[in-house]
C-alpha cells in the first residue's frame, strides 16, 4: 500500500486559452480530511470535476494508489472508488430512498428489480452510519440535510474509497451540521480519504487535517490546519494584485436618495443601509449570501417587509412594474435566464422598460424607438451588425451591455447592477466600469454586487458585506481591502 | 454623446437572410411547388374561382389559427378554442331563432352577444392560467370538456336550424364579389398583424413568450398580458363559430370538434413556435392557406379524405422541419458573416 492513495500531479485545464488550473499538484491519504479552499473562481470546482471524471486535464497526471488512471467520463471515477457528494442534490425526487441510493444497479431477478434485495442493502448502509431512514419513503419527504446524508449513503454504496463533499454545510443549521461533521469523523477513522470544499472556517477548524487554498487556477499555499490561524487562510484565498486598469474616479456623493431599514423576507434579515446621489456602493459577500436577493427585494422581483424611503417618500416595491415606475432598474445576474430575450432583436430587448414612452394610442413610433437604439448602442459602444441583430448571437459583452441599456433606456435614479461583468470579457469589462464611473458622475446612485473583489475595491467608494442573509459591516475605501472584505464575508 | 450612426450595407440576400420573414420562404416555396403540382393533374387549382373557394374554406380554422396564436406567442397554449367556436355558433344561432332563454335579438346584437359571452371562457382559462402555476395545456384541456358541456346544455343536445337569411347573408352575401366571411378573415388578419407587428401591446405578447422572466423584471405587466391573450382567443374563437354556422346553414352541438388540432398545425406550419414568442400574422395565415390548399388540392385530384389526413400530417411535419432547415441556413448565414 502506498503512502498517498490520491496524487493528481501538475494538472493544467485551458479553456478557451485561458488557465482555469495551471500546475496543480494534491496529495491525499488514507483516513484524512483535506480541506480545498479557495474564492469563486478559483478553480477548486474544476478541479473537482476533474476527479470526478466531468472534465478531463489538459495536462497532468493521476495516480491512484501509485497507479497512472485516466478518468474521461464520470463512471470512471466510480470505478476508481471516487464519489462526490454535491452541493446541488441530483437526486431524483418522487424515487424512494433505495431507489435513488442504487439508481442505474439494480439487482434483479429473472429481470425484475429485487426489491427485497434493494431494502436490505439499503438498510445495511445506514446502519454503518447509524441513520434510520424509510428506503421506500420517497426523497422529496426529506430535508436538505437528510437528503444529503442519502447522497454520502449513494457513495459508500459505491464502496468509495476518497469521498469529496462540496460545501455540505451550507444549506444545514448548526445542528444538522454538528451531525455531518460526526459522520466525516467516522468515515476518516475507518480509513476513507476525504476532500471537503468548504468558505467556511468553522467547518476546517471543525473537521479538517490539512489545507489546501488555490488562488486563481494555482496552489497558493497550504499546511496543517493546527499550525495555520484565519487570517493566515484568508491571506493565502485573496492575496494577489490589482492587475485590471479601473477607471479614475470622477464622481461626487450628493444628498441621500435611497434609504433601506430592516428589509427582511426569506433570504436576507434586517438589511438597513442608506445609498446617496452618485454614489457607487459595493456589496460584497459569498455566493448565496443574499446579496441578488437584496437586489431582488429592492427592484420588487421578491416580496419583502421592512421599509424604503426614495428622495425622502415612504416606498415599497411590490413588483418589479412599480420599481421601474419609481425610477429603479436592475441588470439581474442571469442575463440569458433573466435579463435577455435571446431570440429576439436589440432593438425589441432595447425598448422593453421603455414601450409607454415609445407609443401613442398603443402604437410604436418606430422612428422614436431607432434613435433611442442607436443612441444606446453608440453610447454603450455595442459591436454588431445592426439593431436587428439576434441578441443570442452577440457575445457576452455585448450582451451584458444590451441589458445595461435596457435599464438606462428607463433614466432611472437608482441603478442595481447584480455581477455586472459575469461572463465578460477584459475589454468590455473596462468599458462597463467606465460607464459606471460616469454614470454615476452624472448623478445617478448605483448599487454594484460583484463575486470579484478586485472589481469592488476598483469601482466602490463604500462597500457593505453580507454574510448568510445579514449585514456584516461596512467598509470605507480606506479601510477596504481583500483580506478585509473576506474576513467578513466568511465569519459573523 | 458620439452622434455616428450604425450603417447597415448588408447586401439583399444578406437582409433577406437575417429577416424574421425568411422563414417563411421556405413555406412558400412549399406552397408554389404544391399549387404546381396540382394544376398539372387538374388544371382548375389556381383558377381565380377555385381560389375563393379556399380561401372561403379557411375562413373558420383560419380565424381559430389566429385565436391560437395569441396564447401560442405568449408561451402558452389555448385548447378550449374548438369548444368555444361551437358555443359561439349556438349562442348566436339561438339568439335570431327560438331565443338563448327567452332573449331574442337581431342579428348583429346577436354576434356581439355571443361574442362577449364566449370572452367568459376566455375570463375563466386567463385567470387560471395567470394565477396559477397549473400548465395551461391542461386548464385548456379542462374548459374544453366544461364548455363542451355547456354547449350540449344551453342547445338541449338538438341543433339550431331555420337560420334566418340575415344568418346565412354572413357566408353568401358579397362585397366587391368577396364572401362577406372572407372579408371578415381578411380584416381578422389585418388587425392581428396590425397588432402584433406595430403596438407596444403586440411587443410585450412576444417579450412574455420569449423570456417571461426577463420581460417580468423589465417591468411588464406579465399576468395582464396573459390573461388578455386569452380573451382575445375566446372572442375570436366565437367568431369562427358564428361564420361556420353561416356558412354550415346550422348549429350543431359538435361542431368545430377536433379543430383545435388544425389550428395547431396551421400554428405550426407557419412558423409559430410552440414555446413562444416567435411567429407572423401572415405565417399564420400561409400556414392556414396550406391546410386549405392541401384539402381542396386533394379534392381536385379526386384523392379521398383519408389519404388526405394521411398527407396532411406529414406535411404538416415536413413544413415545420422545412422552416426550422432555413432558419439554421439563414443562422449559419449572420454567422459567417461575423
Amino acid at each position: 500500500m502506498k503512502e498517498y492513495i490520491l496524487e493528481m500531479n501538475h494538472i493544467s485545464k485551458i479553456y478557451d486559452g485561458i488557465h482555469a488550473l495551471h500546475d496543480v499538484s494534491l496529495q491525499l491519504k488514507r483516513g484524512e480530511v483535506l480541506c480545498l479552499c479557495g474564492e469563486n473562481g478559483a478553480g477548486k470546482s474544476t478541479l473537482m470535476k476533474i476527479l470526478a471524471g466531468v472534465e478531463t486535464p489538459t495536462t497532468g497526471e493521476i495516480l491512484i494508489d501509485g497507479n497512472e488512471v485516466h478518468i474521461t467520463k464520470p463512471i470512471d471515477s466510480i470505478y476508481l472508488g471516487i464519489s462526490m457528494v454535491h452541493q446541488e442534490l441530483i437526486q431524483i425526487e418522487d424515487m424512494s430512498v433505495a431507489e435513488n441510493i442504487f439508481i442505474g444497479r439494480y439487482e434483479t431477478k429473472a429481470g425484475f428489480i429485487d426489491e427485497k434485495a434493494l431494502r436490505r442493502r439499503t438498510s445495511e448502509l445506514m446502519e454503518r452510519l447509524n441513520l434510520q431512514f424509510d428506503p421506500d419513503s420517497l426523497v422529496r419527504q426529506y430535508s436538505v440535510a437528510h437528503r444529503q446524508l442519502i447522497e454520502i449513503i449513494k457513495a459508500l454504496s459505491h464502496e468509495a474509497s476518497i469521498l469529496i463533499f462540496d460545501e455540505p454545510t451550507a444549506a444545514l443549521t448548526l445542528e444538522e451540521t454538528g451531525v455531518l461533521y460526526q459522520i466525516i469523523r467516522q468515515l476518516r477513522d475507518e480509513g476513507i480519504a476525504v476532500i471537503l470544499i468548504s468558505h467556511r472556517m468553522e467547518d476546517i477548524y471543525a473537521v479538517g487535517d490539512r489545507v489546501m487554498v488555490l488562488r486563481d487556477g494555482q496552489v497558493s499555499g497550504g499546511g496543517a490546519v493546527s499550525e495555520l490561524s484565519v487570517d493566515d487562510i484568508v491571506k493565502l484565498m485573496v492575496g494577489r494584485q490589482i492587475t485590471q486598469q479601473f477607471p479614475e474616479k470622477t464622481n461626487h456623493r450628493g444628498e441621500v436618495v435611497l434609504a433601506v431599514k430592516h428589509l427582511e423576507n426569506d433570504s436576507i434579515s434586517d438589511i438597513s443601509f442608506s445609498l446617496h446621489r452618485g454614489e457607487i456602493l459595493g456589496i460584497g459577500g459569498l455566493v448565496g449570501a443574499g446579496r441578488t436577493e437584496l437586489l431582488r427585494a429592492i427592484y420588487g422581483v421578491d416580496r419583502c417587509t421592512g421599509e424604503m424611503k426614495l428622495e425622502g417618500r415612504k416606498i415599497l416595491n411590490r413588483t418589479p412594474m412599480e420599481g421601474l415606475e419609481r425610477g429603479f432598474a436592475f441588470v439581474p445576474e442571469d442575463r440569458k435566464d433573466q435579463g435577455l430575450i435571446l431570440e429576439q432583436s436589440i432593438l425589441q430587448n432595447m425598448v422593453l422598460s421603455v414601450l409607454r414612452k415609445l407609443t401613442t394610442f398603443g402604437f410604436i413610433n418606430f422612428s422614436k424607438e431607432n434613435s433611442l437604439c442607436h443612441d444606446y448602442i453608440n453610447k454603450l459602444k455595442i459591436r454588431c451588425s445592426g439593431k436587428n441583430m439576434t441578441v443570442r448571437m452577440l457575445s457576452g459583452g455585448n450582451q451584458q451591455k444590451v441589458v445595461i441599456g435596457k435599464c438606462l433606456a428607463s433614466e432611472p435614479k437608482v441603478l442595481l447592477l447584480d455581477e455586472p461583468t459575469r461572463g465578460v470579457d477584459v475589454g468590455a469589462k473596462a468599458e462597463i466600469y467606465k460607464m459606471i464611473n460616469e454614470l454615476a458622475s452624472g448623478g445617478m446612485a448605483i448599487i454594484v454586487v460583484s463575486s470579484e473583489m478586485t472589481e469592488l475595491l476598483g469601482i466602490s467608494d463604500r462597500i457593505l458585506v453580507m454574510h448568510e442573509g445579514h449585514l456584516s459591516g461596512e467598509l470605507s475605501m480606506e479601510e477596504a481591502s481583500e483580506e478585509a472584505i473576506m474576513k467578513l464575508a466568511i465569519t459573523h | 454623446m458620439d452622434s455616428k450612426t450604425v450603417k447597415d450595407d448588408r447586401s439583399f440576400l444578406d437582409k433577406l437572410m437575417g429577416s424574421k420573414y425568411f422563414e417563411l420562404v421556405g413555406l412558400l416555396c412549399l406552397i408554389i411547388v404544391y399549387s404546381l403540382i396540382v394544376q398539372s393533374r387538374s388544371g382548375k387549382f389556381l383558377s381565380l374561382n377555385n381560389m375563393g373557394n379556399i380561401l372561403k374554406e379557411i375562413v373558420v380554422y383560419g380565424i381559430l389559427s389566429c385565436a391560437l396564436a395569441f396564447p401560442l406567442l405568449n408561451g402558452t397554449f389555448d385548447l378550449s378554442i374548438e369548444s368555444t367556436c361551437a358555443l359561439g355558433g349556438t349562442l348566436c344561432g339561438l339568439l335570431v331563432t327560438d331565443g338563448l332563454y327567452g332573449l331574442k335579438t337581431g342579428m348583429g346584437m346577436a354576434i356581439v352577444i355571443s361574442v362577449l359571452l364566449c370572452c367568459i371562457v376566455g375570463v375563466v382559462n386567463g385567470i387560471i392560467v395567470s394565477r396559477t402555476k397549473i400548465d395551461p395545456f391542461i386548464v385548456t384541456l379542462g374548459t374544453q370538456t366544461v364548455v363542451r358541456g355547456v354547449v350540449y346544455i344551453v342547445s338541449d343536445n338538438t341543433a339550431v336550424t331555420q337560420l334566418p337569411p340575415a344568418f346565412k347573408s354572413l357566408s353568401t352575401g358579397t362585397i366587391f364579389g368577396v364572401s362577406v366571411s372572407v372579408w371578415t378573415l381578411i380584416f381578422v388578419f389585418a388587425v392581428m398583424a396590425l397588432v402584433l407587428g406595430k403596438t407596444s401591446y403586440g411587443r410585450k405578447i412576444y417579450a412574455i413568450g420569449g423570456n417571461y422572466q426577463a420581460a417580468y423584471n423589465s417591468g411588464i405587466n406579465v399576468k395582464r398580458i396573459r390573461f388578455s391573450t386569452y380573451i382575445i382567443a375566446a372572442g375570436l374563437s366565437a367568431l369562427a363559430g358564428i361564420l361556420s354556422t353561416a356558412r354550415v346553414g346550422s348549429a350543431t352541438p359538435g361542431a368545430a370538434s377536433g379543430y383545435a388540432t388544425i389550428a395547431i398545425s396551421a400554428c405550426a406550419i407557419g412558423g409559430v413556435s410552440l414555446s413562444g414568442g416567435k411567429g407572423l400574422a401572415i405565417g399564420v395565415f400561409l400556414g392556414a392557406l396550406m391546410m386549405g390548399m392541401i384539402t381542396n388540392g386533394m379534392n381536385l385530384m379526386f384523392i379521398g379524405s383519408n389519404w388526405q389526413l394521411v398527407a396532411r400530417g406529414a406535411l404538416m411535419v415536413i413544413a415545420v422541419f422545412y422552416a426550422q432547415w432555413f432558419n439554421k441556413i439563414s443562422n449559419r448565414a449572420i454567422a459567417r458573416k461575423k
